[in-house]
Parts: structure tokens; C-alpha cells; sequence
């Protein structure tokens, strides 16, 4: 079903009603689209000297003020035309257009838009319904890829410039990313797979961690460089091989295992996002190992590259890693105790997130899709619908009856926006039977046969669509359309409960039905997909950690400030009221696989520094100011990278985007301060080799 | 339901009301002994209908149907048969050239009778053959006919004729194929405005009619309406001519007698 509302000061006059009439006619004729429902179609029933008037309401047109108020009257008269056409204070009227579910959205919605220039007025058109919205995301998911991309490729650019002050550092990192891309889409490609909502965070994800390794090739051959005093490139590439290999395939390895963590999400995109972006980085770390030290080794060393009074950057970093290695020498016991009451915090949160899948909260109200869908909202009952399904003897006045006390109690319901059901046609048929003050009028006939026969009297003058809408072709099954002026899930369930409830005795009751409840389905899939992602993430992360530094509890500590990061989180989405839904489903498995990479890379050079006989605290602090360099332009390029999605079209991604920032931004504080306190107090054993000499 | 009946109706008053211009052209002449055979009032149907909408979901109905001219008024009363809950409900059409239709409605369950102005506006809503209905309302002399060509139908060599109103409005237009050994019309194509064509009605199962030595009448009549896209099947069960109906037949019981 698509709306199409024109929105003015006052709709009711000449020019706005046939600008109406214009587009109800060219509408249906339309292909794909099956009826155009107008208030040209609402019919005014009535008795007059014996004659049922059954006369359109809008039969021809009016003209002059005085006709104008008299049409107000009659429109707040007739049930059917104040219900679903126009609003209370007329500033708005709708079309109903019944679409035929075989044909394309964007064929339809392009040919509704060509009839809309084709007749030009004052009034704001709007359009609504879920085929709209559906090309919305389609469109705006289109425009995302083209602005986003360029976007995320000059933020990475210029993060990379800043950080290393040198081409080649921009260079390589770059050309991996690309290429990753190249591979991931080609394989999108080939598998037949579609850009959804949810895969169109492919680019950007690559963007933001595949260059992650080629950042700390970069880093650690400008910390080489800075060390020799003549410096051959040849020995240097050589040795940051050396230096990285296995710390690049762990940390690779176990972003792939956390993202790898969404193909158990039920969602198909989620789990053909998280094949594609494991994909993708497997590639890019092979370049970064392989390919990257060879292409290096062509150039001549860029000697005192960060020395430069301008670079204010790296400066600002080393200033900082100063700053954290004299907190976790000086404080270890404050920076747990700190990050504890975080997490705890964090937890308490949690209690507040909310699950959300209605996807007309994926677009800012500012929007034209978020204003029709607001007006919608509040001014035609809302465009969701839940259906309860009657079978049996429809037309029973028992069955009729107890409709119409459902009606009764739900129209009470504050997130109800209107309850049609064939009582409302039936009613209003009895007034073409009945004289006002005569029993029946307005009222359900005692008999089937008498609702049979108003039944088929109306359909005789071509009216069966309007029958149609509530009860089928023959009159075996009915509904009960119950639109909804809040889509949210907790709303929606607390309905959905309560029509069960209410109609649980109801013996013609079939079932309660709707797109809503398959949201709602949807809704469970998130959550469940969310549990099953991070237990997963998290198992890979504990057993790779625990295989890599033979101890288990490497495994524990490596969890350590994902858990402080996840509870921080859920805890921000809690406390600020941003919904779990689908694209934030993903947010755990992204952040345990790139979250995990900063911890591996402090405690792995942390081992190294202690074998070489320094003791805790000058091994943390030598970690810091080396490896943490890598580490904090690692994490800055997640963090730009995902910070291209803040100006998504969609309301989802841009908290997507907002939340990976945050979420990278606690793991890498994580690393480079709890990460170091626990271990300068627990002294972990696995942290222990034997000392070169 | 009154669609089909229409058709039907159509169909006999378009051949018949042409009689008259025997002999004017090929197409006219072979139209008018086409029509010749055919009765259109003062008749008795039963009639039973299967209607398939867009979904193929099938609806039946059956009908008891007079039709009656009385000078220039003609009549139709339809009474529902089945299903068993419309069973009596009655509908009377009232037609009288040049003035406002009416339709009368009764409903026995409870009792009341209504009436409709039976406008071109709503009559254009009951079905799109009326486009051929007021055609053949009108004088045969301002009707055109023309002979499109023959084809073969089921192995018999058919006539095409193409007919439509001399000030012809909405230049909608039907093409008659007319079996060239017998007559008898094998199927009407209704075309609209734009020459798309909106319905085909198909006659078929030619029986004689008792009483009437050169009569003949299709038992079966399907209609295909791509507008709405609706097909209709009407068997004729039983036709009867009634020389004997009167203005009397075509009224509605009182409201008071009815409970």
C-alpha cells in the first residue's frame, strides 16, 4: 500500500480536490498499480423519499466558501472519508494506492513520480507506505555508497599523511585497501549477492581496519629508521617481517574470528557481510605481510621524518603514550579500580537497551520519507498494520458484534491510530436501509441475510473493492485492520498481547497477522543474533589468545577490555535510548575482532621487552612509547574510517558509526592503560621469557 | 451479475434493433440476419453464474429474469436464487430512452424497498458493456457497420463486422464474428477509446427456442472483462417467451407484507 498525501493550509477547495481527482484517475491507470482508493470513491449513503442515496461524496467538485464548509461537514459526517482520507483540520488528504505485489518498487514509484509533475500544484506531496519506504533504503543506500566511500578514502588518506608525514606511508596502506575491496566485491559479485542496508558497510569496514596492518609495517619502519644510524631499506623491511609476521596473522586472525562471529546472525546480510569482510582482510593481511615490506624495500628511507616542528600529530601521540605510561607505572591500581566502576556502570545500562526493527526510524524526520512518515503517523492512524483474520460465518452479527467491541477497545488505545473492520462499511451501509430515527440505522443488522443482502446491493453499483478491503471475495474470511501510531517493537508486542488477549475466546478468531509481527520476529532474530555473534567472538578471541601465549590466562586477560568496552557500550546505547537493531546488531562482532588487535600488540611486544630483562614497569612504558605509536594511528584509522557513517542518510548507520568510534576508542584506552595496570600488578606468567643476552 | 445479464441483453437488442436496415450493405445484412434469430424480451431466464475474479476465487449465483418492453420502457427484474442468503432479494431496472433509469431494490430480510437513480454514471460502474447498450438504444440508422474481412473459428469461416454509433462520443466500438453458414454470433470484442480492447463476450451452445420457429438463443455466454480483469460463465438453464407479462409482473411486494 502507498500514500500519496498532499499537505496544504486547507485541502478542502477547487483546486487541491481536482489536483485529487487528477492524479486519482491517472493513478489508476497505472500498471502495477491494482486500484487507486480515493475520496472520490467514499460513498455517502443515505435515505431520501424512499431512495437510497449511495452517492459519491465528492460527486462533482465544489466551489464558493459556504460549499467548501458544507463538504466539511459532510466528510466529518461519513465515517469512511474522515478515517482514512482526510485529517481532522484538512490540511492534509490522502490516495491510497493498493499496489500489486509483483511489480517493482522503483518502476511504480518512478512512474507515481512522473504523474506527480505531470500535474503541478501549490500542495507539498508526500508519500508513504512501506514500498516507499522500501525504495527509500534502496535509493538512499545508492547515494550512501557514492558519498560515504570518497568520504572514508580522504579521511584515511589524511589520517595516514598526518600520522606518518611521508607518501609511502599513505601509499601502501592505501593499495591494500583497495585491493581487499576489489577481491570482497568481486566475490560479492560473483556470488549474486546484493548491496543491502547492512553490506553497505563492507567499504567502509575494509577501509577503517584492512590498511590497520600496513599501519604498523609503516610504523615500525619509521621506528626503525629513526634507530639506524645509517639505515639499509632492504634490512629494514627484512626485519619488520620479521618483527610482525606473527603479531599481524594473530591480530588478523582474531579480527577474522570476531567478525566471522556474524555468520551466525540470521539475518542473510549479516552473515554475507561478515564472509565478505573476512575475506577481504585475510587478503589484506596477506598484502601487508607479503606485498608490502617488497614494495618497500624499492624506496629509499625518509630519514627524521617525525622531527618536524610542524607535526604537531605524532607529537601529540607520543606526548599522550608519555602521559598513560607514567599513569599505569605510577597508578596501576586506580586505573583498574576506575575501569571496574566503568564497566559496572556500563552494566547498569544494559537494563535499558531497547530492541528496534521498525524501519521507518532508519530516516532523520527531516527527511521527505521521515516527514510523510511522521504525518502518517500522526495524522492517518499510522501506515503498520496488524490484521486480526476472522474465518467462519463472517457475516454473523455475533462475529460482526464482537468485531466491534475489539474496535471499541483498541480505538482506546493511545498507540492505536484507527481500527477499520467490515462493521464500519456495514454501518454505514444500514444508513441507505434505515432512517435516522428509525431502529437498524447506523447500526449491525440481526441477521446474516440482512448483511448479506446490504452486501450485495452495494457491490451491484461496482463497489466490490470496498468490500473487498475488509471481507474476501466469498465473504468466508474478514479482518480487522489495526493501524498503528507508534511502530516501535515494545508498542507493537504490547498490542500484539493484547489482541491475543482480548480475542483469545474467540472461536472465528484465525490468527492475528501483519508485516508488524514478522518485525517483531525480526526483532528476536537481533537479539539472539547479537548473543550468538559475541559468545562466538569472544570464544575465538579466548582460545586463539590462550593457543598463541600458551596460557589460558591470556585468554581471560585479552577478554578483559572487550568486556569493558561491550559493557560500556550497551550501556551508553542503554542510557541514551539508541535501539539495537539491525545495523548496531553488528556492533560487538566489529569491535571484539578490531578491538582485540590493540591488546595483542602491547602484550606481545610487552613479552618481548621483558625477555629483553627489563622489568614491568619500563617494559610497559618502552611497549607505550613504541608499539602504542602503531596502536593509537591503528585505532584512529578505525575510528575515521567508521566516522564516514555519521552522515549516512540512515539513522541506524550514523549510530553504527557513532558507537564504533566509541567502542574502538574504549578498546584502544583499554590497551593502552588497563591492559598495562593488570599486568604490571598481576605479573602474569605467560608475559615471562626467557632473557636475551 | 447484472454485467453478464447486460451482455446478454446487449447483445440480443444490438442485432434486433438493426432489423429494420436489412439490405443496406453486406455487413449490415449479414448483422441483421444474425439478429433475426435471437429473442429480447418478453422473456423468462433462469440463469445461473459462475464469477472468477483476478485471484481465480469463483463466486455462484443463480437469477430468475424477466424482460419486458412496455412502449418504450423496458424492464428487467432480476431475483436472486442463489445463494441462499440473498434468496427474494429483487432488483427491477426501469429504462425509458431519454430519461433518468431507475432501479428498484427489495430486500426480504427486511422487508425494505429502495430505490436507485440508475444514472449513466453508476450504469457505467455495473459493467463496460454498456458502451454497447447505448448504442443500441439509439435509432439503427445511427449506428455504422463495416465489414472487417472473415476469419476462421473452429473450423467455420466467421464474418467480422465492426459496429459503433454514428455520433459516436466516447468512440468505444464492438466487432460481431458471425458464423457465415448459419448466423449465429460466435463472440462480440469491445474495444474502448484507445482501441484497447476491454472485453470479449462469447456465445455459444445454440438452442431453439419453443414457440418460435426460427429462434434460436446461446444456453452459454462467457465474458472476459480485461479491465476489470473478471470472467464471467452464464448458462442459460431455462428460456421462455412471455407474450403474457404485464406491468404488474415487474412490481415489488409491499413493504408491510413482508416481515
Amino acid at each position: 500500500m502507498i500514500l500519496v498525501m498532499l499537505q496544504a493550509k486547507d485541502v478542502v477547495n477547487h483546486s487541491t480536490l481536482t489536483r485529487l481527482k487528477d492524479l486519482a484517475q491517472e493513478f489508476d491507470n497505472i500498471d502495477g498499480i491494482d486500484r487507486c482508493i480515493s475520496p472520490f470513491d467514499a460513498q455517502d449513503i443515505s435515505v431520501e423519499d424512499g431512495f437510497i442515496l449511495m452517492e459519491p461524496l465528492l460527486d462533482s467538485i465544489p466551489q464558493g466558501v459556504a460549499a467548501y464548509k458544507a463538504l466539511k461537514s459532510r466528510i466529518i459526517d461519513n465515517s469512511m472519508a474522515s478515517r482514512f482520507f482526510f485529517v481532522d483540520d484538512f490540511t492534509l488528504v490522502s490516495l491510497i494506492l493498493v499496489k500489486d505485489s509483483k511489480y517493482q518498487d522503483k518502476l511504480l514509484i518512478d512512474e507515481i513520480n512522473r504523474t506527480i509533475k505531470i500535474h503541478p500544484g501549490p500542495e507539498e506531496v508526500l508519500m508513504g507506505g512501506l514500498p516507499i519506504v522500501r525504495y527509500s533504503i534502496s535509493e538512499n543506500i545508492r547515494t550512501d555508497m557514492y558519498i560515504l566511500l570518497p568520504i572514508a578514502l580522504l579521511l584515511m588518506v589524511f589520517m595516514l599523511y598526518t600520522s606518518f608525514k611521508e607518501w609511502k606511508g599513505v601509499f601502501m596502506p592505501f593499495i591494500v585497501v583497495i585491493m581487499s575491496m576489489i577481491i570482497s566485491f568481486g566475490i560479492m559479485a560473483l556470488l549474486g549477492w546484493q548491496i543491502s542496508l547492512i553490506t553497505v558497510l563492507l567499504p567502509i569496514m575494509l577501509i577503517a581496519i584492512a590498511n590497520d596492518y600496513g599501519i604498523h609495517m609503516i610504523a615500525r619502519y619509521q621506528e626503525h629508521v629513526k634507530r639506524s644510524p645509517e639505515p639499509s631499506m632492504v634490512q629494514i623491511c627484512r626485519q619488520i617481517y620479521l618483527d610482525l609476521k606473527r603479531p599481524i596473522i594473530i591480530t588478523g586472525l582474531t579480527t577474522i574470528g570476531g567478525i566471522l562471529g556474524l555468520l551466525t546472525h540470521t539475518m542473510i546480510p549479516a552473515a554475507q557481510l561478515g564472509l565478505l569482510a573476512s575475506i577481504g582482510i585475510a587478503f589484506a593481511i596477506m598484502l601487508s605481510i607479503w606485498f608490502l615490506p617488497a614494495m618497500l624495500s624499492y624506496f629509499k628511507p625518509v630519514i627524521k621524518v617525525n622531527t618536524s616542528r610542524k607535526n604537531t600529530n605524532p607529537a601529540f601521540a607520543d606526548r599522550l603514550l608519555i602521559h598513560f605510561s607514567k599513569l599505569v607505572t605510577r597508578r596501576p591500581r586506580q586505573v583498574v579500580l576506575v575501569s571496574v566502576l566503568v564497566a559496572a556502570i556500563g552494566a547498569a545500562g544494559l537494563f535499558f537497551v531497547r530492541v528496534d526493527t521498525n524501519i521507518e526510524g532508519y530516516f532523520s524526520g527531516k527527511s521527505d520519507i521521515g516527514r510523510a512518515i511522521t504525518q502518517v503517523n500522526d495524522k492517518l492512524g499510522g501506515s503498520q498494520f496488524i490484521s486480526i483474520l476472522f474465518t467462519g460465518d463472517v457475516l454473523s452479527p455475533a462475529v460482526l458484534n464482537r468485531m466491534d467491541d475489539y474496535e471499541t477497545e483498541l480505538l482506546a488505545d493511545p498507540s492505536v491510530g484507527s481500527v477499520s473492520s467490515p462493521v464500519t462499511l456495514i454501518k454505514e451501509l444500514s444508513k441507505g436501509f434505515y432512517h435516522p430515527d428509525e431502529k437498524g440505522y447506523n447500526q449491525i443488522p440481526n441477521t446474516a441475510n440482512e448483511v448479506y443482502q446490504f452486501i450485495e446491493i452495494f457491490t451491484m453499483g461496482g463497489n466490490e473493492d470496498a468490500v473487498e478491503q475488509f471481507i474476501d471475495y466469498n465473504y468466508e474470511n474478514s479482518r480487522l485492520l489495526v493501524s498503528l501510531t507508534d511502530g516501535s517493537n515494545s508498542e507493537g508486542k504490547r498490542l500484539i498481547n493484547k489482541m491475543q488477549e482480548l480475542t483469545k475466546e474467540d472461536p472465528n478468531v484465525k490468527f492475528i497477522a501483519g508485516s508488524f509481527i514478522d518485525r517483531i520476529e525480526l526483532a528476536d532474530m537481533v537479539v539472539s543474533g547479537q548473543i550468538k555473534s559475541l559468545v562466538l567472538a569472544m570464544c575465538v578471541v579466548f582460545v586463539l589468545l590462550s593457543l598463541v601465549f600458551k596460557s589460558a590466562r591470556a585468554g581471560i586477560l585479552s577478554v578483559v577490555p572487550l568486556s569493558v568496552a561491550i559493557l560500556l557500550l550497551f550501556g551508553l546505547m542503554g542510557f541514551f535510548g539508541i535501539a539495537l537493531d539491525i545495523a548496531t546488531a553488528l556492533l560487538s562482532s566489529i569491535m571484539i575482532g578490531v578491538g582485540i588487535d590493540y591488546t595483542i600488540h602491547f602484550l606481545w611486544r610487552f613479552r618481548k621487552e621483558r625477555s629483553m630483562g627489563h622489568d614491568h614497569k619500563e617494559a610497559a612504558y618502552i611497549t607505550l612509547t613504541t608499539t602504542g605509536r602503531g596502536i593509537i594511528f591503528n585505532a584512529l584509522s578505525v575510528i575515521l574510517g567508521f566516522l564516514a557513517l555519521t552522515i549516512s542518510n540512515f539513522t541506524p548507520l550514523r549510530f553504527f558509526g557513532a558507537l564504533v568510534v566509541i567502542s574502538i576508542s574504549t578498546c584502544l584506552v583499554s590497551a593502552l592503560i588497563l591492559i598495562p595496570s593488570i599486568v604490571i600488578i598481576f605479573k602474569p606468567k605467560f608475559l615471562e621469557k626467557r632473557i636475551q643476552k | 451479475m447484472r454485467y453478464s445479464i447486460n451482455i446478454y441483453l446487449s447483445a440480443v437488442m444490438l442485432i434486433l434493433i438493426s432489423c429494420t436496415s436489412y439490405g443496406q450493405d453486406d455487413a449490415r445484412a449479414i448483422y441483421i440476419r444474425a439478429t433475426d434469430q435471437l429473442l429480447s424480451e418478453n422473456m423468462e431466464l433462469l440463469l445461473e453464474v459462475d464469477i472468477t475474479d483476478k485471484k481465480g476465487r469463483v463466486k455462484g449465483k443463480s437469477f430468475e429474469v424477466l424482460v419486458a418492453k412496455f412502449g418504450d420502457t423496458e424492464k428487467t427484474k432480476m431475483i436472486w436464487q442463489k445463494p441462499e442468503a440473498a434468496k427474494g432479494t429483487t432488483v427491477i431496472f426501469t429504462e425509458i430512452p431519454g430519461k433518468t433509469g431507475l432501479i428498484e431494490v427489495f430486500t426480504p430480510s427486511n422487508g425494505k424497498i429502495r430505490k436507485l437513480k440508475a444514472t449513466q454514471e453508476n450504469m457505467n460502474l455495473v459493467g463496460s458493456e454498456a458502451k454497447i447498450t447505448s448504442m443500441t438504444s439509439r435509432d439503427p440508422d445511427e449506428l455504422i457497420f463495416k465489414l472487417l474481412g472473415e476469419e476462421v473459428v473452429g473450423g467455420i469461416t466467421c464474418y467480422n463486422i465492426e459496429v459503433k454509433a454514428r455520433e459516436n462520443t466516447d468512440a468505444s466500438r464492438g466487432v460481431l464474428t458471425v458464423e457465415s453458414d448459419t448466423y449465429r454470433i460466435v463472440h462480440i470484442t469491445v474495444f474502448d477509446k484507445s482501441g484497447e480492447k476491454t472485453s470479449i463476450v462469447e456465445l455459444s451452445d445454440y438452442m431453439p427456442v419453443d414457440g418460435y420457429e426460427h429462434k434460436f438463443q446461446p444456453m452459454r455466454i462467457q465474458t472476459e472483462d480485461f479491465k476489470n480483469k473478471k470472467h464471467t460463465d452464464m448458462r442459460v438453464l431455462k428460456i421462455a417467451s412471455r407474450a403474457d407479462l404485464r406491468k404488474e409482473d415487474f412490481q415489488l411486494p409491499d413493504e408491510e407484507s413482508v416481515d
